[in-house]
């Protein structure tokens, strides 16, 4: 990964008008990952890498030590962690050689807001036509759907917590929309 | 606003998938061996059924997964969505609707 | 002014506290709980405005959303807002409010001589009458007619309120919070099922606010109370009053405009949403809407004091006003005869009850009889008197059957009018939800019969006009719906004893006729009040050949006003199905189409307002052009800059210095918004071969390529280089805004198609900044940044790439060009854009390095004649027409688009082909889009020959250049074409495409 000193996104810019319970979280490691799910070969190799199985569940969250992997399609997983994307890339590819397989530095890709507090649902809500609810969504679960008219990843990861991954062209689009969903809370009561 | 079930990820809003046409039709093995006719059935040609319908689906803005759909034009009820490769639903007799 | 006909006491309004408004100019007071309408009765006025074709005067006839009459404009200045009904408007402290359709005042009325030659004023009036000479209509009719006629005035500044949007998702949604809605949410709640109870009034419990019954050992208002209490404790039950369910859509998806703010002063209002759409998604709907009131259809109907008998009852019980002291009841059902226990319980008297019924009996008629008020039974109201208030009636003994009553007239004098003519189940989301509607002869009304979608009925809507139904009917749907989302409903409560009384028959009486036939003399039957649509122009309609329902509708506009004809289109029906003497159900009904009451733009729009109406996609190295005087152009949701112009600079003079750096020094390009899509397989290769024109197979690895792809029928969609990164592995770019459809396109042919290809495909567009440095010294420039590489043309050959550090950033370098010149493409992680550019600039400053824009971009490009997909191209063009032949394979066996090549149209000769243009004055840039024709001469419409696609003024030319697509273009190089403009014809001379440095010499610095 490059220099995190030089490493902005556009929603940076706008991040002072954040409100308290948002936040766009500093770089970590991306990596795209596509591959069968049904051939021990590879789940084996992901697994001696990140030390982690890979989610087979449509929308779950595997989370391991370093590193979690988000359900993104049937074959496709976001290799999340700290640490350096280059290096998980080299790991993952020199243990994978020879299996057909995509392996991508997406670490730029996509930037990651932090949702959480009482009004994190609300903002959700007006957000999204997807049912956050705790019934339906809980820690564990990651989807794709759309935040305003942006794509996203949302995974809920604690309660009443939310990372929400963006293209980073959207990023403030997305990061001004949820810090204004969030306005009407965050007035003195 | 539809609300179709993606074979992965369950039911989702319209908003978040993109429709693909009618279903079923396979590119040709070998479209040089098309006369002009035949090969313009391919390209043009698709039914405008009233009741139900096969159509192709894409969950663009999720799982990125093409798959079928079974809906009533009429109604717009869906009877149900299966995978690429996979045997379509049977189809109900009536047009829908229930007392 | 006081409050003359306010009840001594009772109601649901606060008499502590009084509330300030205004309305046409005068001040009143009211008190809290009312509506603009029960505070203006409580005062006295009924008079509220004129109506809309023959501007009558018209007042307040019913207490709801089924208003027709009482609209009036609300508020002042950029918050005012017009046709709201007085009826569903909150009093609040500071009110204003004026009559609208009314010139120059509601009491002198000028328009109102239209009553006078209301004979011609017949259905389709004004498309018979202004039809002809059409010329007319724009400068003389319509600006009169509007004057006259418009309803209330749009704000004409912005709306400075905050709305916005909600989605929710539950198993049950019960609409309509009267007694059914809340037993079908109780039901629903219990089982432990998400449920979400709307109703569009301040206060749930629908009828019974405006009726006293006795429910077990509790009255209505405890009753009420207690059942809020319940559903309130249940955490995943959501109540919300004031919401209006506006639209009923496809599976279950259900639109509520809920009014947060509308009933507060507006000090109170200040940085609150004012109002919120909800998008509800439900498992499951309990429809519990109700029923309206229909008015009885006789002489004069319409003159204010002439109102619905159950909204009399509710001014009386719910609001304590009342409406007139000296009642005329007229209908045709017992239901009413309430109306006249409570007025009278109030203080009011009853002057007589004209029942249309030859025999009335029951309870409540034995009730009226016990109370000895005058029973008029088999009599009808057959006029009525009074100017801007009713005075008398006249009513007749009921000749049956006979188009004219011969019979005595009697004259009855009154202040009100209380008419009945049977209840309409609020059939309106049933019918949006695509539910087949049934008529019910006994209890003459529409029915829902077959659903479509996943719901439940209960209630007044399902035909169960009694309490003890309501409560049955409520609790069983709410569990019904909730057993059918997978829930199990707890055991039916016992069925409390219920104080009401037993109601007899209801017998049909759609027009009354009178001394003369309907639609002879000055006498009016009205149907639609809103419209003014009578019974005799729904005859005139028939008489003149319409006998569809739908056409009926259309031209004689019943039903068509901003209250969708809740009070008008049974009877309007009915009627018709007595002209055409077919039953009801025969006539059909027409559909009910959202939304069910008007919705304000604000609310529709949410949030969706000018940053946010559409996503805004920015580099990032887009604050260092914002703060670098960048204009901007929208390329898809990009913002990409435009031009870069300097103090003093005209939009030309700053081009034809971006261009000159170009061609002479070296520009600098944002070029990160380029689609990239990572491509990787064994059969990589293959699939490229299959979906580009142009072979893949042999491109070596770290090469680049051009590529051209077509859908099935040959036709360009896209362009882009790909580079080979290994073996099994490609890096494709896309068009700006082509990326997303690209890479469904791919997906679709992998999934789909061909899924025995091994190839993942994976979007890297946002890993990518690409900072494209270009023109002769661009060499010279990456030299510095990156000191270790080589350069020379051998080791970094043209249509190739290189990896290295740039900058001091890992970075990616594509040696391509689409300017012409020697460029390098420097690809390096996204949010490291900014850092390179800055390297960039700062690097370049003794280069004068000038950073340019998509402007320029285009003139460089044109200049080199390249095509930009969706300019060049329209979705009709192949790349034969675009002189691309090279880049249509002849080898491969096949390929998408390749058998399209052979079909007689795309092979014929006359197709628009792309050329280049050169106008004779050499200043004259054409503009884009322009037609072209071969004679400038020819008779109009002139044969169209093709038109412009790309036309700029080029400074390294001294001359304006031209691309367009011309019929057979290709083989008339040489020949003159001309653009016939507005003002003048340009004459151009067809030429090769490509204008500068046809021979690529450029390419290598």
């Amino acid at each position: 990964m490059a220099d995190n000193a030089s490493w902005i996104t556009p929603a940076a810019a706008i991040a002072e008008s954040f409100p308290d319970g948002f936040s766009e979280l500093r770089p970590c490691a991306q990596v795209n990952l596509r591959g069968d799910i049904a051939d021990l070969a590879f789940t084996d190799a992901v697994k001696s890498v990140t030390g982690l199985t890979l989610p087979d569940m449509p929308n779950k969250v595997a989370t391991g030590k370093d590193f979690k992997a988000l359900w993104l399609s049937p074959d496709e997983w976001l290799l999340v962690g700290e640490g350096d994307a280059e290096a998980l890339v080299q790991s993952l590819e020199d243990a994978l050689a020879g299996q057909h397989v995509a392996v991508n530095d997406v670490s730029a890709n996509r930037t990651i807001f932090e949702l959480s507090g009482p009004h994190s649902h609300h903002a959700l809500m007006k957000s999204s036509e997807y049912d956050f609810h705790p019934r339906v969504f809980a820690p564990g679960d990651c989807v794709q759907t759309l935040i305003a008219k942006s794509q996203a990843i949302v995974e809920q990861v604690g309660e009443n917590m939310f990372h929400i991954y963006v293209r980073s062209s959207f990023s403030r689009y997305v990061g001004g929309w949820l810090a204004e969903a969030l306005a009407e809370y965050n007035e003195a009561p | 606003m539809l609300n179709i079930d993606c074979p992965w990820c369950g039911k989702r809003h319209e908003t978040e998938f993109r429709y693909g046409g009618e279903a079923h039709i396979a590119r040709p093995e070998d479209p040089a061996a098309l006369d002009d006719t035949e090969w313009a059935e391919f390209l043009f040609m698709r039914k405008n059924t009233k009741g139900y319908f096969a159509e192709r689906w894409l969950h663009n803005n999720g799982c990125r997964r093409w798959f079928n759909v079974i809906r009533n034009t009429v109604t717009h009820e869906i009877v149900g969505s299966y995978k690429m490769g996979e045997t379509p639903p049977k189809l109900p007799k009536s047009a829908g609707g229930a007392k | 002014m006081t409050q003359h006909f306010r009840t001594a006491s009772g109601g649901r309004i606060d008499r502590k506290k009084a509330i300030n408004f205004t309305f046409n100019g005068q001040k009143y007071i009211g008190y809290e709980g009312d509506t603009l309408a029960s505070a203006l009765l409580a005062n006295g006025v009924h008079l509220l405005g004129r109506s809309f074709k023959y501007h009558r005067p018209r007042g307040i006839v019913a207490a709801g959303a089924e208003e027709p009459n009482s609209m009036v404009q609300l508020g002042e200045g950029a918050t005012t807002e017009p046709n709201i009904r007085a009826t569903q408007i909150s009093l609040y402290e500071g009110l204003t409010a004026r009559s609208v359709n009314v010139w120059p005042t509601v009491e002198f009325d000028i328009s109102a001589i239209n009553g006078l030659f209301a004979k011609i004023m017949t259905a389709g009036f004004y498309n018979k009458t202004f039809m002809w000479p059409r010329a007319m209509w724009m400068k003389l009719y319509e600006p009169v007619i509007r004057r006259a006629a418009g309803w209330g005035k749009a704000p004409t500044t912005g709306d400075p309120d905050i709305y916005d949007h909600m989605h929710l998702h539950v198993e049950v949604m019960v609409v309509g919070g009267g007694p059914a809605g809340l037993m079908a949410a109780l039901a629903a709640g219990r089982a432990r099922a998400r449920v979400l109870l709307v109703d569009e009034q301040g206060e749930f419990g629908g009828s019974l606010l405006s009726k006293k019954r006795q429910i077990g050992a509790k009255d209505e208002m405890a009753w009420i109370a207690d059942m809020l209490a319940e559903l309130e404790a249940m955490p995943d039950v959501t109540l919300l009053s004031r919401s209006t369910a506006f639209g009923y859509y496809d599976h279950n998806y259900l639109c509520v405009l809920e009014q947060k703010t509308d009933h507060l002063p507006a000090a109170e209002r200040k940085g609150k949403v004012r109002q919120r759409v909800w998008h509800v998604r439900a498992g499951q709907v309990v429809l519990a809407t109700g029923a309206h009131e229909r008015p009885l259809v006789f002489a004069d109907n319409d003159r204010p004091g002439i109102m619905l008998a159950s909204s009399v009852q509710t001014y009386v019980n719910r609001y304590g006003v009342l409406p007139g002291k000296k009642m005329v009841l007229f209908t045709n059902n017992d239901a009413a005869y309430e109306t006249a226990i409570d007025l009278q319980a109030a203080g009011g008297d009853i002057v007589a009850i004209v029942d249309s019924r030859a025999e009335p009996s029951g309870e409540l008629v034995e009730a009226v009889r016990a109370l000895d008020i005058e029973i008029l039974a088999g009599y009808a109201i057959t006029g009525t008197r009074g100017g801007k208030r009713v005075e008398s009636v006249q009513v007749r003994a009921i000749q049956k059957g006979a188009k004219v009553y011969t019979s005595a007239a009697r004259r009855i004098d009154c202040d009100l009018v209380a008419m009945s003519g049977g209840w309409s189940p609020v059939v309106h989301l049933f019918s949006q939800s695509q539910g087949q509607l049934e008529y019910d002869e006994e209890k003459a009304c529409f029915l829902p019969g077959t659903k479509r979608q996943a719901q439940q009925v209960a209630g007044a809507l399902a035909g169960e006009f009694t309490l003890k139904e309501c409560l049955a009917g409520g609790y069983k749907a709410g569990a019904d719906a909730a057993r059918a989302t997978g829930f199990t409903p707890k055991r039916k409560p016992a069925a409390p004893e219920i104080d009401e009384p037993a109601l007899g028959g209801i017998e049909p009486f759609w027009v009354v006729p009178g001394a003369r036939p309907i639609g002879e003399g000055m006498a009016k039957h009205f149907v639609d009040l809103q419209n003014d649509t009578t019974a005799a122009d729904i005859e005139l309609a028939v008489r003149e050949g319409f006998e569809s329902v739908e056409h009926i509708k259309r031209y004689t506009l019943t039903g068509f006003g901003t209250d969708q004809g809740k009070t008008s289109n049974i009877n309007a029906l009915a009627i018709l199905s007595g002209i055409l003497d077919k039953p009801i159900p025969k006539v059909g009904t027409t559909t009910f189409r959202p939304p069910y009451t008007p919705v304000s733009y604000g609310a529709l729009a949410g949030r969706n307002l000018g940053d946010w109406s559409d996503p805004v996609r920015v580099t990032s190295i887009h604050d260092w052009h914002v703060e670098n005087g960048a204009l901007f152009e929208n390329v898809g949701q990009w913002k990409r800059p435009w031009y870069f112009p300097k103090t003093g600079e005209t939009m030309q003079d700053a081009l034809n210095r971006e261009c000159l750096a170009v061609r002479n020094g070296v520009g600098v390009l944002d070029a990160s918004t380029l689609g990239k899509i990572d491509i990787r397989g064994p059969d990589a290769a293959e699939f490229l071969n299959r979906i580009y024109t142009n072979a893949w197979a042999k491109l070596g690895i770290r090469r680049v390529r051009y590529g051209l792809m077509c859908h099935e029928d040959g036709m360009v969609f896209d362009d882009g280089t790909t580079a080979r990164l290994a073996e099994d592995r490609f890096l494709m770019t896309t068009t700006t805004g082509g990326a997303a459809g690209v890479l469904d396109w791919l997906e679709e042919y992998l999934q789909t198609e061909w899924p025995e290809l091994r190839v993942y495909c994976t979007s890297v567009t946002e890993q990518w900044a690409a900072v494209s440095i270009t023109g002769p010294t661009a060499g010279a420039l990456l030299k510095k940044l990156a000191p270790e590489m080589d350069l020379s043309p051998e080791s970094f050959p043209f249509l190739s790439f290189k990896e290295g550090v740039v900058a001091g950033i890992d970075a990616r370098i594509f040696r391509i060009s689409f300017t012409g010149e020697l460029t390098y493409e420097i690809n390096v992680p996204w949010a490291c854009g900014l850092a390179l550019w800055e390297a960039v600039m700062a690097a370049g400053a003794e280069f004068d390095i000038t950073p340019y824009g998509t402007e320029s971009m285009h003139i460089l490009r044109a200049e080199k004649g390249f095509i930009i997909v969706g300019q060049e191209t329209d979705g009709t063009t192949t790349p034969q027409d675009l002189g691309m032949d090279w880049i249509v394979s002849k080898k491969k066996p096949d390929f998408i688009g390749k058998r399209s090549y052979n079909r007689s149209d795309t092979a014929r000769a006359d197709r628009k082909q792309l050329v280049g243009l050169l106008t004779e004055a050499p200043d004259e840039v054409l503009p884009e889009g322009a037609q072209l024709v071969f004679d400038a001469n020819a008779p109009k419409p002139m044969p169209m020959m093709g038109h412009v696609t790309s036309s700029y003024y080029s400074a390294t030319l001294g001359r304006s250049i031209a691309l367009a697509l011309v019929k057979g273009g290709h083989e008339k190089k040489g020949q003159k074409i001309f653009a016939p403009l507005l003002d003048r014809t340009v004459t151009a001379e067809i030429v090769d495409p490509v204008f500068y440095d046809k021979e690529g010499e450029r390419l290598n610095g």
